[in-house]
């Protein structure tokens, strides 16, 4: 491989892990901050995915299946996917969160299932397993060069991350965030002090939501394509695992996580030989990401980067044993 | 859809949901035992299903073994496999909580189907059976051998699960043990024997059904995924961690995915079985019969 080669791969992973850490910083919120178990992850972001495709793609010409296709400029749709990814984390949201632990992830995950059944069945809404191709991708015309605009692309996706990653922390040391690890660790004290719990649970959830919308329209417009084959369970998974090992509670653990996990993946993508050799790699992707999740539960249950405690722990000892059964376990160090 | 359908097919369908319901309920039932004994959701028990039927797969089609024999050895190595896990891999954890066993099993699921792909690849198989013979009402072909075959091995199966539990004494160590873990060790059950036996036990059964589901269709390297949703909403219907509560709720869901047909495209299929849980987890999480002990 040649030198541009090499520059163009590397700003692809970086692309892919500035847009995975943004999914990774929605599930800290909901999970690491707010102790949700969502197992939903995909479906906002799939929702989020197709509503900026929808506002942004040309009307329906005669051979297309699609009916809604509102030729709208690109930032609407920048717009409309974390409002439609809010949205559906509400409708998901507003039952779910009623739920607790274990509960709340199967119905996440049948949420997203569900929806992904409808996304491939159809047609008329998402013109079906052929997609929507050739997507326009933002100031794509103010590049001559395609190599150029691809570290234009990874710029503008990492000063996404950013800003999402600003505003999450900035909440995350306020009040809100507060209020949300306090109901995290325990709900009854946080009800007694006069938190309104369900309200605060529905709003970390919507928020985490939104936030993926983000995500899902740079994916799209990175990828130029969308068909619903690329919202299987597997993105879910991926970005919990992200989470887990980069240390859940922690949104510099979260990044730190996705971008441990997605180099891992995509330089397997380097070996690729011939044929043959592509299937058996493809698969042993799937056995590495598998072993990384097992072996740093085992060895590092709390990930790279812990969650930080600002409060002594050690003053407080009856906090452990307070800790719901569901919620990760927190060693006193 | 309904119109120009014939009666008979109407009774088809409930044939189909028939086997669907038993095999899932012997892949729900191991789901289910594990749930109460471990106290996590172990993502990796549809790897075993899919683990069941490559193996049934690789003993009697590549191999070429008698189907009797292949299936026996496959479910008693996929049996091994999942004890295996359970000293290798969970165990050691078990301090951590539920949720870290469960993406655990999550990491697991992913090792197994890699290497499911990694070995056999990622075109579909299937098991090559001498041609079923059909029984028919009025003209129409209602019930095949194969299909017959099936729910009568499942059915076997569950009743002699259910003589285990209620007359062996390993039995009730299993179920005294999976309703009070503490009781069960206070009054002198070994507990790590007893969760052995459970382990072995349900990956037996989802070898098991991993074959029937090999016999009746395809085998293909998604299909652990697609199997545990399935497994999951079984088993919430029932009442999570019940035993017998999900083996009415696998074949209720069974039923209903291949009614759903009658109205609903087929690509809903399986798609009503997530609707069913989401509706019941509203409506009455502990499930229809659960409620009374934990779970």
């Amino acid at each position: 491989m040649g030198n541009l080669n090499l520059g163009l791969f590397i700003s692809g992973i970086v692309t892919i892990i500035a847009i995975y850490g943004i999914l990774a910083l929605s599930l800290n919120l909901k999970f690491g901050v707010a102790g949700l178990i969502d197992l939903g992850v995909v479906g906002y972001f799939a929702v989020g995915a197709y509503a900026f495709v929808l506002t942004t793609a040309p009307p329906p010409s005669e051979l297309s299946h699609y009916s809604i296709g509102l030729g709208m400029p690109l930032w609407v749709g920048f717009i409309a996917a974390p409002v439609a990814a809010g949205l559906f984390s509400f409708l998901v949201g507003l039952p779910a969160l009623r739920l607790s632990g274990e509960y709340l992830a199967i119905a996440t995950y049948a949420a997203a299932e569900v929806l992904r059944a409808v996304f491939t069945n159809e047609d008329w809404l998402t013109n079906g397993v052929v997609g929507f191709n050739n997507l326009r991708q933002p100031f794509r015309g103010a590049f001559a060069s395609g190599d150029v605009y691809q570290y234009f692309f990874m710029a503008l996706s990492l000063a996404v991350l950013f800003i999402l990653f600003l505003i999450l922390s900035r909440l995350h040391w306020g009040p809100f965030g507060r209020a949300l690890r306090a109901i995290r660790e325990n709900e009854q004290v946080a009800l007694s002090v006069g938190k309104n719990v369900t309200k605060l649970r529905i709003k970390a959830f919507v928020l985490g939501g939104a936030v993926s919308g983000f995500a899902a329209a740079l994916y799209v417009s990175f990828a130029t394509l969308i068909v619903p084959t690329m919202f299987v369970s597997e993105v879910t998974w991926t970005v919990w695992i992200a989470l887990v090992i980069g240390g859940t509670g922690n949104y510099v653990g979260a990044l730190v996580g996705t971008a441990v996990l997605v180099t891992a993946q995509e330089l397997t993508r380097f070996f690729q030989a011939s044929a043959d050799l592509a299937s058996v790699l493809a698969a042993s992707r799937l056995i590495a990401m598998g072993l990384i999740l097992i072996v740093i539960i085992r060895f590092r249950p709390r990930g790279i980067l812990p969650e930080r405690h600002y409060v002594d722990t050690k003053a407080v000892p009856v906090a452990e044993s307070t800790a719901q059964a569901v919620s990760p376990k927190r060693v006193v160090e | 859809m309904g119109e120009g359908v014939p009666r008979v097919q109407y009774l088809q369908y409930v044939v189909f949901g028939l086997v669907t319901g038993t095999i899932l309920l012997l892949g729900t039932v191991g789901f289910s035992m594990i749930r109460r004994v471990d106290n996590f959701l172990n993502i990796a028990h549809g790897q075993m299903v899919a683990l069941g039927a490559y193996l049934g797969y690789l003993f009697y089609a590549m191999i070429g073994l008698p189907l009797v024999v292949a299936s026996v050895l496959a479910i008693a190595s996929t049996a091994v496999l999942g004890w295996a896990s359970h000293r290798i891999v969970f165990n050691p954890i078990r301090g951590h909580g539920p949720l870290y066993l469960l993406f655990t099993s999550v990491g697991l699921a992913y090792v197994i189907h890699g290497s499911l792909e990694a070995i056999f690849g990622t075109r579909p198989k299937a098991f090559i059976l001498p041609e079923p013979r059909f029984f028919s009402i009025a003209g129409e072909p209602l019930v095949s051998t194969v299909e017959i075959f099936i729910i009568v091995v499942a059915i076997v199966s569950a009743v002699a699960l259910h003589l285990f539990l209620t007359r062996t004494r390993a039995g009730m160590a299993v179920r005294a043990m999976s309703s009070e873990y503490d009781l069960a060790r206070v009054r002198g059950i070994n507990t790590s024997r007893v969760a052995a036996l459970v382990w072995i036990l349900a990956s037996g059964l989802a070898g098991l059904a991993g074959i029937l589901m090999g016999i009746q269709g395809t085998v293909y390297t998604d299909m652990g995924w697609a199997i545990i949703l399935v497994i999951l909403s079984a088993a919430v219907l029932g009442g999570l961690g019940s035993i017998y509560g999900v083996m009415v709720g696998a074949m209720l869901i069974g039923l209903s995915m291949d009614l759903s047909v009658i109205w609903l495209p087929p690509a809903y299929r399986s798609a009503v079985a997530f609707m069913v849980i989401m509706l019941v987890l509203v409506v009455r999480p502990q499930g229809i019969f659960g409620g009374v002990s934990r779970g």
